[in-house]
């Protein structure tokens, strides 16, 4: 791997040749042949048995065990799939926003993006990548190989924060694409209506996609910091605001545990995993936990 | 409390206190730009904080108004003048300073003494007096005085003496001190001022009633800054107080506490070449007593002294007296002549060494009556009053009048009834101890000294007597020994015949025994401690009883040091007396280079050692103005420069405005 990648550094890449992953990403079309889906199939592979419920296929009955013990039983099998999984990275203004070090939040999630993506690539699983902001603006479809993931890495790269963010609108455009069950990873910061987003999120959830939010936040989003007296300008809208900051971080600490406390109650509410990536700590954090 | 500007001309430059207000007014905030990802939150919490801007804001303009006020205002020159609205400095006036001196001013507060504060503060006062100003000092001590005959305009002749002036060890007489104060005010022109520097020491204050005429304005400064505690030793009785050589005598140190603490010190006596020490504990304002035991050598005339561990008021640590040992105790005895029961009692008195029978003194310190006529019982008891032991043994022809005469009891019509028993026939009378805690049965209890009450009786005098007085008693209650207290002195009734046809007392070993107790334990009293010791505001003083040259004699202290004396020879007899009061110490009047006289001063206790001290507002005198420093006074009677206070306020207005300024800046820059 040449190290000209600017969201995969090499001892990034030392790093992940020690993560796998593995059950806590499992669902149907993720990483074929090494790693088994809970839905119940038809392949070679026994899962185990279960007691019969009304409705089961009679044909999945062991009749074996009936004639021994008298009661009815099913015998299930893993179902081996392949394993999909699609990126999708908030390129809006608001990612904009300038850390230390001469990076953005933009870059914070496409490092994760990017390790994410190597990850899949490695374990010969299919990524697909889409970059947008109030609309799909990159869009590379599933690949496993190396080229593939090379150009995911360029899209990446040449990737600047764009216009105000519309997830809702992004998910909509994507759903007739992506026509198998996978992964979906959204990378964003979520300045929009929950609700919204949830909505568009929907029809992937019913379709069986599993799902995790990422929600990419500064320590002086999360925090106001002490700005002071400030004339604050919205990076994607360009509206101004003065106000002393010390005066309102209270409530502006407030006002955000709220909306985080809400967008996770929905997304335990529909079985989404939901993560606060802090822009201060570091994306390896965001794999330990995914991976345990 | 009135004020005046000195810069009144620049009243119009108070208009400046307008442009911080102005500036505030004016003045527009630029707050810097800063991009944030979205202003979604914070416009949620927008409206809750707007007018939380507001109170800083005007906190600087108030501390930037104030500091312009603050400068303004130290420029018009202020002065305060409080409410006494004393005297201007430059007026014609009389101020008389009455300056403690007494005994309890040596206490040492937060490392300086109550006078050194006072003299002080009197010298504050001099300072700020004017040319016109006439001014005394009188000092209240045991004697006040003035420093001037009249008051006087050389302030710096008593700015001198403030600086030369020492702590006296007598106490104050505070009336006659005032007194002197306002006689010296009388003489006095234009306002009158009258400023009283004490502690006020409680004891010395509490009954004083000030009388202070309208025209004279008095102020009162206190200098006790702390609440004090105090142990001093406030008496020393030697017992007896002549004590015979040879013998022991008994020294009682009195240690009081004048505080709310419980104390533990020691006393420290010294006797001849001899130290002893005793460990006392004193409970809150209490007091207790340390008992030492002096060997008595040779004859003559000794000086003691106790101490205290010293401490912050340590003229009160330390006591003296002087005792006088005696060779022999000198007895007199009368009685019939040839009679039987007389020539035993001197037989037997004359056994004792440091007994001396033959002395013809007027006035001996032991009497000895027996059978005594009924005529010499008021004589007796005189003699006991003015200290001596009488034994008397009562004739048997004694009337009712001459019992009362001598016992000052019974009645007039109850003569004494004589007894007697046929030593063939009847069986006697015998004896038992009365009182047998008394101290005088100690030596008898061992039993190798025999019986105190043995012996048969056939002859005795019948009467009675209250329990409490009776040592020996016979069997039916009679009395055979009594004692008596009698003015300074000792009456020892003796009703136990010895005569041997009519008794066989004599013949008991232990007579001999119980004649020496009896004369111990009744011997001089000595707990009169006036005997050569002298306290403050008593001179010390010595009457020779013969004339004498004044160049023959010389006071000396204990050291050796020769002290100013006088002889004043218009008394009769002459007395020399101490040119003035003299510390505590042992002294000696010396004849012919050598001692005379010893005697002591001590420490007034009793008035001084209580350090506690009053408020002299509760004096209750109508104008006075009780203030805490003399730099107070200068304010009262010049005003008070206000223009420091001007600037300090502007100075700490302007770093406060800076601070919360710099806070501010500091807030929009992180």
């Amino acid at each position: 791997m040449p190290a000209t990648f600017k969201h995969l550094k090499p001892e990034d890449v030392r790093k992940l040749k020690n993560y796998e992953l593995s059950a806590r990403l499992m669902v149907e079309g993720w990483l074929s042949g090494r790693h088994r889906s809970r839905q119940r199939g038809s392949s070679i592979e026994f899962h185990e048995y279960r007691g019969y419920t009304p409705g089961d296929d009679p044909k999945l009955v062991d009749w074996r065990v009936f004639a021994r013990t008298d009661r009815v039983f099913l015998k299930t099998f893993e179902q081996e799939t392949n394993m999909e999984m699609h990126l999708f990275v908030d390129s809006s203004a608001s990612m904009g926003f300038p850390l230390a070090d001469g990076v953005s939040k933009l870059d914070h999630a496409s490092f994760f993006a990017a390790c994410m993506a190597w990850l899949v690539v490695r374990q010969t699983d299919k990524v697909s990548l889409h970059l947008f902001d109030d609309r799909i603006r990159t869009s590379l479809p599933l690949g496993s190989t190396r080229t593939h993931l090379h150009q995911c890495l360029n899209a990446l790269e040449n990737n600047k924060p764009g216009n105000k963010t519309s997830l809702a609108a992004a998910l909509e455009r994507s759903l007739p694409v992506l026509n198998r069950r996978g992964t979906l990873v959204i990378l964003s910061d979520f300045y929009e209506d929950p609700a919204a987003i949830f909505k568009a999120l929907n029809p992937y959830i019913h379709r069986g996609f599993r799902i995790h939010l990422f929600q990419v936040l500064t320590p002086m989003e999360l925090d106001l910091g002490e700005i002071g007296l400030a004339r604050f300008t919205d990076l994607e809208t360009g509206e101004k605001l003065t106000i002393h900051s010390q005066q309102v971080r209270e409530s502006y600490r407030e006002a955000v545990r709220q909306r985080i406390q809400t967008l996770r109650t929905l997304a335990a509410g529909r079985r989404v995993d939901w993560m606060l990536a802090r822009t201060d700590e570091s994306y390896f954090a965001l794999l330990d936990r995914l991976t345990q | 409390m009135t004020f005046s500007l000195l810069n009144a001309s620049l009243l119009a430059f108070t208009a400046l206190i307008a442009v911080p207000v102005l500036a505030h007014l004016f003045a527009k905030a630029r707050p810097r730009e800063f991009p944030f990802p979205s202003l979604q939150w914070l416009r949620q919490v927008e409206r809750k904080t707007t007018n939380l801007r507001k109170p800083k804001d005007w906190l600087l303009l108030l501390l930037r108004t104030l500091a312009v006020a603050a400068i303004v205002a130290a420029f018009l020159q202020p002065l305060l003048f409080s409410g006494a609205q004393l005297t201007a400095a430059n007026a014609r006036k009389t101020l008389v300073l009455v300056v403690d001196r007494s005994a309890s001013m040596g206490f040492v507060e937060q490392g300086q003494s109550r006078f050194v504060r006072a003299t002080a503060q009197a010298e504050d006062i001099l300072k700020g007096a004017g040319s016109q100003t006439l001014a005394n000092i009188v000092w209240l001590d045991a004697v006040p005085d003035p420093e001037f005959p009249d008051p006087a305009v050389n302030v710096n002749a008593l700015r001198d003496s403030l600086r030369r002036a020492q702590v006296t060890q007598e106490p104050g007489e505070v009336n006659e001190s005032i007194r002197i104060a306002l006689e010296q005010l009388g003489r006095g022109e234009g306002a009158k001022e009258l400023y009283v520097i004490s502690d006020f020491q409680s004891s010395a204050w509490k009954n004083v009633a000030l009388s202070i005429p309208p025209n004279v304005k008095l102020l009162t400064l206190p200098v006790a800054t702390t609440e004090a505690s105090n142990a001093a030793l406030t008496s020393l009785v030697v017992q007896p107080e002549r004590p015979v050589s040879g013998t022991e005598a008994r020294v009682l140190c009195r240690v009081r506490n004048f505080s709310a603490a419980e104390a533990k010190t020691t006393v420290q006596l010294a006797f001849a070449e001899a130290r002893q020490s005793r460990g006392i504990t004193l409970p809150p304002w209490g007091e207790g007593v340390a008992e030492f035991r002096v060997p008595c050598g040779a004859a003559g005339l000794q000086s003691l002294a106790a101490s205290l561990p010293e401490d912050a008021f340590p003229s009160d640590d330390r006591r003296f007296a002087s005792i006088e040992i005696r060779e022999n105790w000198r007895v007199a005895s009368e009685g019939p002549p040839q009679d039987a029961s007389l020539v035993l009692w001197q037989r037997a008195l004359a056994s004792f060494g440091w007994l001396d029978m033959k002395s013809t003194a007027p006035d001996p310190e032991v009497r000895l009556a027996v059978h005594a006529a009924p005529d010499r019982a008021a004589e007796l008891r005189g003699a006991a009053e003015r200290g001596a032991t009488v034994i008397c043994q009562p004739g048997e022809d004694w009337s009712g009048s001459a019992w009362m005469a001598f016992w000052n009891a019974g009645s007039k019509d109850a003569a004494l009834r004589a007894e007697q028993l046929n030593r063939e026939k009847d069986k006697p009378w015998t004896m038992q101890a009365a009182q047998e805690d008394h101290s005088l049965w100690q030596v008898f209890r061992s039993g190798e000294f025999g019986d105190p009450a043995a012996g048969n009786v056939w002859r005795r005098l019948h009467l009675k007597l209250a329990d409490d007085q009776i040592l020996l008693r016979y069997a039916d209650g009679v009395p055979a020994l009594a004692v008596q207290r009698a003015g300074k002195g000792w009456l020892l009734l003796w009703n136990i015949e010895l005569d041997e046809t009519m008794s066989d007392r004599v013949q008991q070993s232990s007579f001999l025994v119980l004649l020496g107790e009896l004369l111990l334990h009744h011997g001089e009293s000595g707990v009169s401690t006036a005997l050569r010791q002298f306290i403050p505001p008593q001179t010390l003083f010595w009457q020779p009883g013969v004339p004498l040259a004044a160049d023959q004699v010389r006071l000396n202290d204990d050291a050796g040091r020769e002290i100013d004396s006088i002889h004043d020879a218009a008394q009769s007899p002459p007395v020399f007396r101490a040119r003035e009061m003299l510390p505590p110490g042992n002294y000696r009047w010396m004849l012919d280079g050598q001692t005379a006289e010893r005697a002591s001063v001590n420490f007034p206790a009793d008035a001084e050692s209580d350090l506690r001290t009053l408020d002299p507002a509760s004096l209750g005198v109508g104008k006075s103005v009780t203030l805490s420093a003399a730099a107070a006074l200068a304010a009262q009677r010049d005003g008070l420069p206000l223009w420091p206070w001007c600037v300090a306020i502007a100075v700490l207005a302007l770093l406060l405005e800076s601070l919360l300024a710099r806070s501010a800046i500091r807030m929009q820059t992180t």
